[in-house]
């Protein structure tokens, strides 16, 4: 079934697991919602509505210490559970468990961090794929890339290989003509934004990974092109 | 005094020193647009269309009305003390509630994070308990003995200094400063922050000056002020929601934010809703 931009998503890819270090915070969105996502020094991924209880600054600006993320107007520090731990003005006050930001499902798995906006019980789909290529914008609608990757994806990046893309509820999926398998997860960052994720099955060489690369632009200006042409 | 509208209300509209004779300026206060005119005598003109406004040119600005103010402009008596340097510092437009701007100046807990090595620094983050009350005869919101440690305090400072600050708000989108005067014993420095609302979740900020400070170049003091305000802006743009929330329910405060639920609580109860969000969204 693929999915459109008008149904919510159960799981949405929104990192690759290899470029979020320990200690960055990033900003995303998960179903037009803000969320700050940040990787605590544990190597625990934590991915939070955008704003911070206190004056809603974004806390996609604020700084890792250790296994909280710190909020960079005033400080205020949120542990992994997402209750605020400490309040700089105020060194001595315990602060009250009511202080805590608005959590989302969040799990890593085969190389992507995937959020969930709702509490869901079912885990993502498993895909044969773990080792990153690369993230990038396309200035089009998710639907649009999604159609545009079914319909020509395969001509653009199989190399010469025959194989069809398949469309699963992440994105699509696809082979190389050397046998590579190549996963492109997408998500939807605005009505004209859609990022796109895009993996491996094998660790590939620096120079297979330029030219999936240069392939992949190739294919960002076709499609960005057709879109603006409509 | 308390009847005052939103409309009724004085604003700045932009700098004295920044019109040219016979020239008009246009610009946009609360959606509509105005322009501004030094005349042959040098009396500065407001004009809405071909309309005339209120003008009044203090503390170095042009204010104007929508409507019909039925009080005069604050005062503040210690600027027309000749002994003081008074400063225009331009202008900084900020995307976001003019509300939101005039709240970040009250708010002192951020300097150790957003002013690091100038306001503050992340060892001294505390904020002692300070007083804050409304002036009922006024109509203005006074926070007093409040006390911070500032590395730099003002240009003029050298060295850290436990800085004494007095906020005062005369209207809704006036905030002025009283603050430890590094080179002056005994005296406050003012600074003020004169908002003018350009759109609900738009504003131009007109910081301005009343120091003793004879020795510091203009150039370094206007730098200090537009550095303290830029990195109050990428604050300000990355607050969410834009408008300022006046429902207690949305956003938690500390006991160091008294001048920030006083100033929330006192626009709630004089119905002043411009870059306000009175329901949640």
């Amino acid at each position: 079934m693929p999915t459109t931009s008008n149904d919510p998503c159960l799981w949405v890819p929104a990192y690759l697991s290899d470029l979020l270090m320990p200690g960055e915070v990033v900003q995303t969105y998960v179903d037009r919602n803000d969320v700050a996502l940040w990787r605590a020094h544990s190597g625990k991924v934590n991915a939070w509505s955008n704003r911070c209880p206190h004056r809603g600054m974004r806390l996609s600006h604020g700084f890792v210490r250790g296994d909280m993320l710190a909020c960079i107007y005033h400080g205020w520090h949120y542990g992994s559970d997402g209750g605020c731990k400490y309040i700089p003005a105020h060194p001595d006050l315990e602060p009250p468990s009511t202080i805590c930001t608005d959590g989302f499902e969040c799990i890593e798995q085969d190389g992507l961090i995937w959020i969930s906006p709702e509490s869901s019980a079912d885990k993502p789909d498993a895909l044969p794929t773990r080792h990153a290529v690369r993230s990038m914008t396309f200035w089009v609608s998710k639907q649009f890339l999604t159609d545009a990757l079914v319909k020509y994806g395969s001509s653009y990046l199989a190399m010469g290989g025959s194989s069809a893309i398949i469309l699963g509820t992440f994105g699509v999926s696809l082979t190389l003509a050397d046998r590579t398998k190549l996963t492109i997860a997408v998500q939807e960052i605005s009505p004209q934004e859609t990022f796109l994720h895009v993996l491996s099955d094998v660790s590939l060489s620096a120079e297979k990974k330029t030219g999936i690369s240069r392939n992949l632009d190739r294919l960002r200006e076709r499609i960005e092109s057709e879109d603006q042409a409509q | 005094m308390t009847g005052s509208t939103i409309v009724d209300e004085w604003y700045p509209v932009g700098m004295v020193s920044g019109l040219e004779p016979e020239t008009a300026t246009s610009t946009v206060l609360m959606g509509e647009e105005l322009s501004l005119m030094k005349e042959t005598d040098s009396s500065i003109t407001v004009r809405r269309g071909t309309e005339e406004r209120p003008a009044l040119v203090r503390f170095g600005h042009v204010w104007t009305s929508l409507g019909s103010p039925d009080h005069p402009l604050f005062s503040i008596p210690e600027a027309d003390n000749a002994e003081r340097r008074l400063v225009d510092c331009g202008c900084v437009r900020v995307k976001c509630s003019p509300l939101r701007a005039v709240e970040n100046f009250l708010d002192i807990a951020h300097f150790p994070f957003i002013h690091t090595g100038i306001l503050g620094v992340e060892d001294h983050p505390e904020v002692k308990k300070y007083d804050v009350e409304v002036d009922e005869k006024l109509n203005e919101i006074w926070a007093k003995k409040v006390e911070f440690y500032q590395p730099q305090a003002a240009a003029s400072a050298q060295g850290g200094i436990i800085t004494k600050y007095m906020y005062r708000v005369a209207t809704p989108t006036v905030s002025i400063l009283y603050k430890t005067c590094p080179v002056r014993k005994g005296e406050w420095d003012i600074i003020t922050l004169f908002v003018q609302p350009v759109a609900e979740d738009v504003c131009d900020v007109w910081p301005w000056m009343a120091l003793y400070d004879d020795d510091t170049p203009l150039t370094d003091l206007i730098h200090f002020q537009q550095m303290i305000f830029l990195q109050d802006r990428s604050i300000l743009e990355n607050q969410i929601p834009r408008l300022l929330p006046l429902d207690p329910k949305l956003e938690i405060p500390t006991r160091a934010d008294l001048t920030s639920i006083a100033y929330r609580r006192w626009l709630k109860r004089r119905h002043y809703t411009y870059g306000a969000q009175t329901v949640a969204a």
